[in-house]
């Protein structure tokens, strides 16, 4: 049920089923509806993806599609028995890494997005307490080393395990479970600091 | 303290929360620890805040991507399309188009200039070929030249003034013919009479008339040969010759006028390995070669494909053939058959294409085994090659003396002559029936092997079941049917037939059922496995698909209280053993009685109703009430002021029917069932000695009802009158266990595992789904059949009553309610260490996804909802089974075993020796042929076992153990219990 169901099956961080794994084999064969439903299937993920490994607004559209066109280019070379997500993956690592090597930097500063309307009523303290934090949270990870961002991304992001995520970025297991670490432990460190730091504001 | 305090934080950063679950310490420190808890919230807040996506794309980038996507994809198609045009089209024209496609790609120049480019590419290149092609065609007319009219391998040879006109005008130079043309116009001719084939050494690949035996069709040019190449020659001829070689095909001998000296060392190698190889070269060419000095080396000297050997039986002017024969097993047949031919595809017959590698490796078999059939076969290939090599005569003429010769011999001499002849006459007749014999005995084991091979890679002519809804559950929880037999047989003295088989491990004592390679899941309750009977296809095939279950063997704890309701059907007339049995039974209830627990009594068909309440239930009070029962002394009993309790709407003493007893029972047990107790802990225990005949209907939609309500339904039968499918009916819809009581000995253990059963159950509620992958269909579920609508909705009301229960009582939360495409089975419970196995028989279209299963479950260890997932893929190979493809293949067979072997006991039973015979002796010569023919199996010591089970139950049937009918009883029994085994496991030693 959850395998036709995307948007649940993300949620509950299942595997791909069988019928998603046909999806490229089907858009080779020359099926319209294959491809549409494979970037229904990922474009969140991918564009989350991207926009937190710090991709600007301008560019991040292009190098959403460049990477949907690379995936469609190198379709005939995708084998169903693989598992779909590490290829596609790796496929979105790999276009971003050339992006910041074309680029010759990284870009580490979070450009926030234009102010959102006041929010009134109900819950509204907790929505913004809410933004507040994942604005801090995405800052905040766009500061943490290139490698470890990735490792936090991949995990986090695309739901795989941590073999198939190190497969994805390339990275020998141990390495990718180190970065991984360290990305949490940094965040988390920070994150709490913040929060004290929150809790005396309000407090005075 | 800071130094855990870092550890535990690494151990939670590196993997997550998890790593805690069941690390108590931890957990904890955790709750002490500020600072850690500090950092678990944020890290769960971190990951929650990661899921949150922080921009959305919008809709106009994916209609962006998409037309790009689609523009690409005609993009593509036209070239495609384009290149395929540009296949069939002409050499300029291809030319003109691979400029055109350069210019136009690669340089981004006006398109004026296109035009300037392509002429005066065009024109270059014209000039440079006729520069070089004209001179060379008029000085040289020694050339190869592929004859497009009779196939891409036909070779010509073209010398000085043989060429003809009208294959000079279709000369087409090849690649090379630039420089080798040019090095060959130079070298001397060796003359070599047309008549005069050039020879070939048939067992090393060498020339011998020149004919290459064909299989296969070569395509594309033939390149010359190794040997021919200079050592001068330009490299890029060696490099092309060397790729050909490579790439496995044939190279000819030849050439007019070029030096023979072979390329030395490599060539050496080259023919080493092709002897090793066995690249059999046999047959005449065609047509001789008329031109040129023959290579002394090897011509054809093709290295194979890493995975296979090559047969040549090709002619090089015909159209060469290539065979690549299957596998190893077939090189090394080849190797140890000296002169033989190869098995070739075309030899299995159709269908059988699944176990084309099994086959295959018959002849290999023979050599590796040692058994009897071995020798024979052995035997009779010497045999047979004997007889045609004439060192042997089928039949021994017997010398016959006559005439002179008579008088030449003494009369003694003579009769002892005579008798000698005879002597030798019926040896070797004797010989020759032993031949015939084993001849006949190996064909009906081949016939046999083949028809069950059949039957599995059949793929025409199939009707397909839906692979969806709700099927019926296989997995009866609780004892198995076969206690019954198991009773029976105890009692059997098997002194009658010890005198025809020696050990006491024969007959049903040597089954066992087939060990599945499950391993216990770790962390959870129940794990799922998913194989095939083949690691790998290459083309539409017939699968068995195995789901495999299996429970941890981890145990949930000691019994909970108990409130159980105990319906005794005293229906008719009981007789003295039912009654022993009943005493038995109701006094190890009341023996296993603990503190807390609420037991009751109520009869159904004599007068009575609930004769013994909850807190009558003691040992004194059942005896009574027990000996008032079966002593007629019911109106003692029922004497108004007595502690005998009153029956809910019922009056004292009233007579009950097997209905009313029973809701009279369901309504006393759910009126003290307290719902916050574990699922099972309450529940109704019908206990009969007599088929339930009508009421199995009615009392089944009672069962099921209180199974919704959390109160299971059990059944106890008593003795050999009961009928397990009703039984059976009853359990299913009742979610409780079947049990059979023989012996008044076994009541203590059989109420024992009856309490102690909901405390064994490790998963509640297991949901089973199996999906199969788009394109595969299913032929058939084995032992299960699809679930009509009513059924179906009875599954899920059961299902959910659970999900709500265990919601309620354990916190696990309720997550049941919905349909899932594909088969859906639903076991109410699952044991603690126990193995499941479910085959399917489906035909896949080829290489790819198959299926995949999804088992979600109740998990009573972890307390939480539970999910275990498994797929399978076959990739494109021709791999050859493992251990796992041959567990799937023995669980099928066990599978017929179990249905022969009940057959048998049946028809033995029945009187019918001879069908029993048959039946028996049919699967032990299939077990034979699967033994010895089908790789992998020749050690398997549980067909070996299943063979001298068999052999065992001939063994004693032949020689007329089976004469008296107690005797009989217990074999037909004997049989049925051991083909109970094959697929159940055994009952615990204590039973």
């Amino acid at each position: 049920m959850t395998e036709n169901n995307p948007e649940r099956a993300k949620k509950s961080g299942e595997i791909l089923g069988l019928d998603n794994r046909q999806l490229l084999a089907r858009h080779v064969d020359g099926d319209p509806a294959a491809f549409p439903k494979l970037i229904n299937l990922f474009k969140t993920p991918v564009y989350s993806y991207l926009t937190r490994c710090g991709v600007e607004q301008n560019t991040r559209d292009d190098l959403f599609q460049d990477i949907f066109l690379k995936i469609h280019s190198a379709a005939s070379y995708y084998q169903p028995e693989r598992p779909l997500k590490p290829w596609i993956y790796t496929i979105v690592a790999n276009t971003v890494r050339s992006f910041y090597r074309k680029q010759r930097i990284q870009r580490i500063v979070y450009k926030e997005d234009p102010p959102d309307q006041p929010v009134e009523g109900p819950g509204a303290e907790e929505y913004i307490e809410a933004k507040e934090t994942a604005q801090w949270l995405e800052s905040s990870i766009l500061k943490l080393p290139f490698q470890q961002r990735e490792a936090l991304l991949m995990c986090s992001i695309s739901k795989m395990d941590q073999k198939s995520a190190a497969s994805a970025l390339g990275t020998p297991l141990n390495t990718f479970k180190t970065n991984l670490r360290r990305a949490r432990l940094t965040l988390a460190k920070k994150f709490a600091s913040h929060k004290t730091q929150e809790g005396r504001k309000v407090s005075k | 303290m800071k130094t855990y305090c870092e550890k535990l934080q690494n151990l939670l950063a590196k993997d997550g929360p998890e790593a805690i679950r069941d690390n108590l310490a931890a957990r904890e420190h955790l709750e002490k620890c500020a600072d850690c808890f500090e950092f678990l919230e944020a890290l769960a807040e971190i990951e929650n805040t990661l899921q949150v996506p922080p921009a959305h794309v919008s809709d106009e980038v994916v209609e962006k991507v998409l037309e790009k996507v689609r523009s690409a994809s005609e993009k593509d198609a036209k070239l495609t399309a384009e290149t395929d045009n540009e296949k069939k089209d002409s050499l300029p024209k291809k030319l003109y188009l691979f400029l055109n496609r350069i210019l136009s790609i690669r340089l981004p120049i006006p398109i004026t200039l296109k035009q300037i480019g392509y002429a005066a590419s065009i024109l270059c290149i014209l000039v440079i070929s006729a520069a070089i092609i004209i001179p060379n065609f008029i000085s040289y007319r020694g050339s190869i030249a592929p004859d497009s009219s009779k196939g891409a391998s036909d070779l010509r040879i073209m010398d000085q003034g043989v060429v003809s006109k009208k294959e000079a005008e279709k000369g087409f130079y090849g690649k090379d013919s630039v420089s080798s043309v040019l090095e060959r116009k130079q070298m001397p001719k060796a003359p070599v009479p047309a008549s005069e084939p050039p020879k070939r050494d048939v067992k090393k690949g060498r020339a011998s008339g020149g004919k290459i035996a064909p299989t296969k069709k070569l395509e594309g040019p033939v390149p010359p040969t190794k040997t021919i190449a200079r050592v001068d020659e330009p490299a890029e001829v060696l490099a092309d010759e060397e790729v050909m070689a490579k790439v496995g095909e044939p190279v000819p001998e030849m050439l007019a006028g070029i030096e023979t000296e072979s390329v030395g060392d490599d060539a050496d190698e080259y023919d080493k390995k092709t002897e090793s190889e066995e690249t059999k070269v046999s047959g005449e060419r065609e047509k001789p070669i008329t031109l040129g000095m023959v290579s002394s080396k090897p011509d054809v000297t093709v290295p194979p494909p890493s995975d296979s050997s090559i047969e040549m039986n090709g002619n090089i002017n015909g159209s060469s053939e290539l065979s690549f024969s299957k596998n190893m097993e077939d090189r090394k047949e080849e190797t140890s058959t000296l002169g033989s031919v190869s098995p070739k595809s075309g030899d299995i017959i159709a269908g059988e294409e699944m176990y084309e590698s099994y086959s295959y490796s018959l002849n290999s078999s023979y050599q590796d085994t040692s058994d009897v059939d071995d020798w024979a076969i052995e035997n009779l290939k010497d045999e047979k090659q004997k007889r045609e090599n004439g060192h042997i005569l089928t039949k021994p003429k017997p010398k016959i003396i006559v005439g002179e010769e008579l008088d030449d011999q003494t009369g003694s001499g003579a009769l002892r002559a005579r008798k000698k002849t005879k002597a030798k006459r019926r040896k070797a007749n004797a010989s020759g029936r032993k031949v015939k014999s084993v001849e006949r005995q190996l064909k009906i084991r081949q016939d046999l092997l083949n028809k069950f091979l059949k039957e599995r890679s059949t793929i025409e002519n199939l009707s397909f079941k839906e692979a969806k809804g709700y099927w019926s559950n296989t997995y009866v929880p609780g004892d198995p049917g076969f206690r019954w037999l198991d009773t029976r047989l105890k009692g059997w003295d098997r002194s009658a037939v010890k005198k025809y088989i020696n050990t006491e491990s024969s007959l049903d004592n040597a089954a066992r059922k087939t060990m599945q390679p499950f391993d216990p899941p770790e962390n959870s309750a129940l794990g799922v496995y998913l194989h095939a009977d083949q690691k790998s296809i290459d083309q539409k095939s017939r699968l068995l698909l195995q789901v495999g279950l299996k429970g941890t063997s981890r145990y949930s704890g000691s019994r909970p209280v108990m409130n159980v309701g105990v319906v005794l059907d005293l229906r008719g007339k009981t007789t003295p053993d039912t009654i022993k049995n009943i005493r038995a039974l109701l006094q190890a209830l009341s023996q296993a009685k603990d503190i807390g627990d609420r037991f009751s009594l109520i009869i159904a068909g004599k007068p009575g109703g609930l004769v013994i309440q909850p807190r009558d239930f003691k040992y004194g009070y059942l005896t009574v009430t027990l000996e008032n029962l079966f002593n007629n002394k019911n109106e003692k009993v029922q004497k108004p002021g007595q502690r005998l309790g009153q029956p809910i709407g019922q009056k004292l003493g009233q007579k009950l029917g097997l209905i009313q007893a029973m809701q009279s029972a369901i309504d006393s047990v759910t009126q003290d069932d307290d719902p916050s107790s574990p699922l099972g802990s309450s529940e109704i225990i019908l206990v009969t000695a007599q088929s339930i005949g009508r009421y199995t209907k009615p009392l089944s939609r009672m069962a099921h009802k209180s199974a919704l309500a959390g109160i299971p339904v059990s059944v106890i039968g008593i003795g050999g009158q009961v009928k397990l499918e009703e039984m059976d009916q009853i359990v299913l819809s009742g979610q409780g266990n079947r049990r059979l009581l023989d012996q008044p000995v076994e009541a203590e253990d059989l109420i024992a595992r009856e309490l102690s059963s909901a405390s064994r159950i490790i998963a509640r509620a297991v949901r089973l789904r199996i999906r199969l992958a788009p394109g595969v269909k299913l032929v058939d579920v084995f032992g299960s059949k699809r679930l009509d609508a009513a059924a179906s909705q009875r599954v899920r009301d059961a299902e959910k009553s659970i999900d709500v229960r265990l919601s309620k009582n354990l916190g696990i939360k309720s997550d049941r309610g919905e349909d899932e495409d594909g088969i859906q089975i639903v076991i109410p419970g699952f044991f603690a260490g126990d193995s499941h196995t479910i085959l399917l028989d489906v035909v896949a279209p080829g290489p790819g996804p198959i299926a995949d299963v999804t088992v979600k479950y109740k998990d009573l260890v972890k307390l939480k909802n539970g999910v275990a997932r498994a797929n399978l893929t076959l990739p494109r190979a021709k791999a050859a089974a493992g251990p796992l493809e041959r567990n799937v293949i023995k669980n099928f067979i066990a599978f017929n075993l179990y249905r022969t072997l009940v057959n048998a006991g049946k028809a033995l039973a029945g009187g019918n020796d001879t069908k029993c015979l048959n039946l028996i002796n049919e699967y032990v010569q299939l077990l034979d042929a699967v033994q010895s023919r089908l790789p992998g199996f020749s050690r398997d010591t549980d067909i070996a076992g299943d063979m001298n089970m068999l052999n065992g139950f001939l063994t004693v049937i032949n020689q007329g153990a089976a004469q008296t009918r107690k005797n009989r009883i217990y074999i037909a029994d004997s049989l049925k219990f051991a083909g109970h085994l094959k697929v159940l496991p055994r009952p615990p030693s204590n039973d």
